[in-house]
């Protein structure tokens, strides 16, 4: 027995997830999400690698100012795209219908996801005339460059599966968006250095070190200097697979509040 | 469930064919067996049995808070039973995603987006359920849901009642056989109201079956053929109007005037009694109150319906 008993040829998982990605994809554009996000996250970007990394004063043909300021963007501006993924399907009551459709929440997570990190990924290729800014004044290596957005990608994707994942648990928005920064906060916080040096002084080096292999930071830093890693790439594919996989249990666990 | 489903076949399917929409066909397309759901102390619904046949418009009648929402959650998988089974069609709970496919939920909040419009909308659901043509299907519903002159206006500027309208129209974009409505008319205005109840006749007469969930008394006079009263999760009894008005209204209350005073005489035989008023001759007005509903539900919980 399947969905197409009912007169309807059932769809591949991929089908569904794509129906959903483009609907989620549009909507972004639907409301005036899509431009502020995207004129705040330009102008923060530019702000942060031209005024306080001093991009033109260091004399690199370089994006390392422009990149180094991406975990602490993300910090703040992920969690407003994350945090209506779930929580303004459950304000909407949107969620009801969806969740008696003939599938299982998977689809509808991993769509929302893909749309949401699409959208992000926009925005960062928006970044590309700084790219082209350094390439007319010097020399730089475009293999760095092009690691260095793959890691923002990736650090955006990672921060982006633990809102929708948090996002799935309140139909508060503004929750939402809290309980997102913090989470993002504490994964960049183990590998900041300033506590990295703060454990040195008590703590074991191998603790030390499993401490800040778990975070994002460390990953995102590794990656930003050009060289892919596995470890760094399995690194956020764990830790995203993982919130979607809770985000799919705490879909299903709080389908009908 | 090889039985049951075997039965369905000859019955539903066969038995259509040959004698035209059966009203109350022996195998039910839906079945609520001894469910029960608890929240904390309170046991919003407590082992209610239903059984609802193809063709068939159940309406479940209860005030707020009677465990009717409750119990349509259970009935499309969107709440597990602490205890009890729902089946549908005899294939299994709607907690299989394909046992799924055959129902269709208009939920009693309007659960539609509100940045789309109502073709988009429609169109979405339709991909989703992976219906062939989907523009199409969308076009046949916004006209049947008379929203085909708004179709490509954002929801978000339609009146209540058009956004019922369209929620109907969504649990309908995959044709499903069963169909739960859990308070459709809830604040909305006449004319859509008079739309809604006239699809859901349509729709039983097209063999689907219907769960109605209301605590409008007229509403569930006028289209369902059966009406379960529940209260406190418990279903109280069900049946026919007329059987339940039989069972539990009482008497019919005659009311006489004569010579500008008012007699009133509650009766078993209120044609027999009218007609020994008339005989007694000075009979200026006669009304006759027939129990209804309200009358029934009065009398089963003790308290009115709108309490």
């Amino acid at each position: 027995m399947s969905s197409a008993a009912a007169g309807i040829p059932a769809l591949t998982a991929a089908q569904r997830v794509a129906v959903v990605f483009r609907r989620e994809f549009r909507s972004y554009f639907q409301t005036p999400l899509a431009a502020v996000f995207l004129v705040i996250f330009l102008f923060l970007a530019g702000l942060f690698a031209f005024n306080i990394g001093g991009l033109y004063e260091r004399n690199q043909a370089d994006l390392r100012p422009f990149f180094q300021f991406h975990p602490w963007l993300y910090v703040f501006l992920v969690p407003a795209v994350s945090m209506r993924l779930w929580a303004e399907e459950r304000r909407t009551g949107t969620i009801e219908l969806i969740m008696t459709l003939p599938f299982g929440a998977a689809d509808l997570v991993i769509g929302k996801y893909l749309a949401a990190w699409a959208f992000t990924t926009v925005a960062l290729a928006l970044t590309f005339p700084v790219w082209i800014t350094v390439s007319w004044l010097g020399n730089p290596d475009h293999g760095t460059i092009l690691v260095a957005y793959l890691a923002s990608a990736l650090l955006a994707g990672a921060f982006l599966a633990v809102g929708s994942c948090l996002s799935a648990l309140t139909k508060n928005q503004v929750i939402a968006f809290v309980l997102c920064a913090v989470a993002c906060f504490v994964l960049l916080l183990a590998g900041f250095p300033a506590v990295i040096d703060f454990l040195r002084g008590w703590a074991p080096v191998g603790v030390v070190e499993g401490i800040a292999s778990t975070s994002a930071l460390t990953h995102y830093e590794s990656m930003m200097r050009g060289v892919v890693d596995l470890r760094d790439l399995l690194y956020f594919a764990l830790v995203i697979a993982a919130f979607l996989v809770i985000n799919v249990f705490a879909i299903d666990w709080k389908k009908s509040d | 469930m090889g039985a049951a489903c075997g039965e369905f076949k000859r019955a539903g399917r066969r038995g259509a064919r040959l004698f035209g929409p059966l009203r109350y066909p022996p195998t039910p397309l839906l079945s609520l067996r001894a469910i029960r759901k608890q929240f904390g102390p309170i046991a919003a619904v407590d082992g209610l049995w239903l059984d609802v046949a193809a063709g068939e418009v159940f309406g479940l009648l209860g005030p707020n808070g009677a465990g009717k929402s409750t119990t349509i959650a259970m009935a499309t998988g969107l709440l597990v039973p602490d205890s009890g089974a729902v089946e549908i069609l005899g294939l299994g709970s709607p907690s299989d995603p394909k046992v799924r496919a055959h129902l269709g939920l208009a939920p009693q909040e309007i659960t539609l987006y509100g940045e789309l419009t109502a073709r988009e909308n429609l169109v979405f659901f339709a991909r989703l359920y992976g219906v062939r043509e989907p523009r199409r299907r969308v076009d046949e519903l916004l006209a049947r849901v008379e929203l085909d002159g708004r179709a490509n206006d954002r929801i978000s500027t339609f009146s209540g009642g058009m956004k019922r309208r369209l929620n109907l129209a969504a649990a309908l974009v995959h044709d499903p056989r069963v169909v739960l409505l859990d308070e459709p008319t809830a604040g909305v205005d006449p004319q859509s109201r008079a739309r809604i109840l006239e699809l859901v006749r349509e729709l039983a007469r097209e063999g689907k079956t219907i769960v109605y969930t209301t605590h409008y008394m007229e509403e569930a006079a006028k289209v369902c053929d059966r009406v379960g009263i529940v209260d406190h999760g418990k279903m109280l009894d069900l049946g026919t109007v007329s059987e339940l008005i039989g069972r539990h209204g009482g008497r019919t209350a005659v009311t006489v005037e004569r010579d500008g005073a008012e007699e009133r005489v509650l009766t078993l035989d209120p044609v027999g009694e009218v007609s020994r008023q008339l005989a007694t001759g000075g009979v200026t007005g006669v009304r006759v109150e027939r129990p209804d509903l309200e009358t029934v539900f009065l009398s089963l919980t003790g308290r009115s319906l709108r309490e």
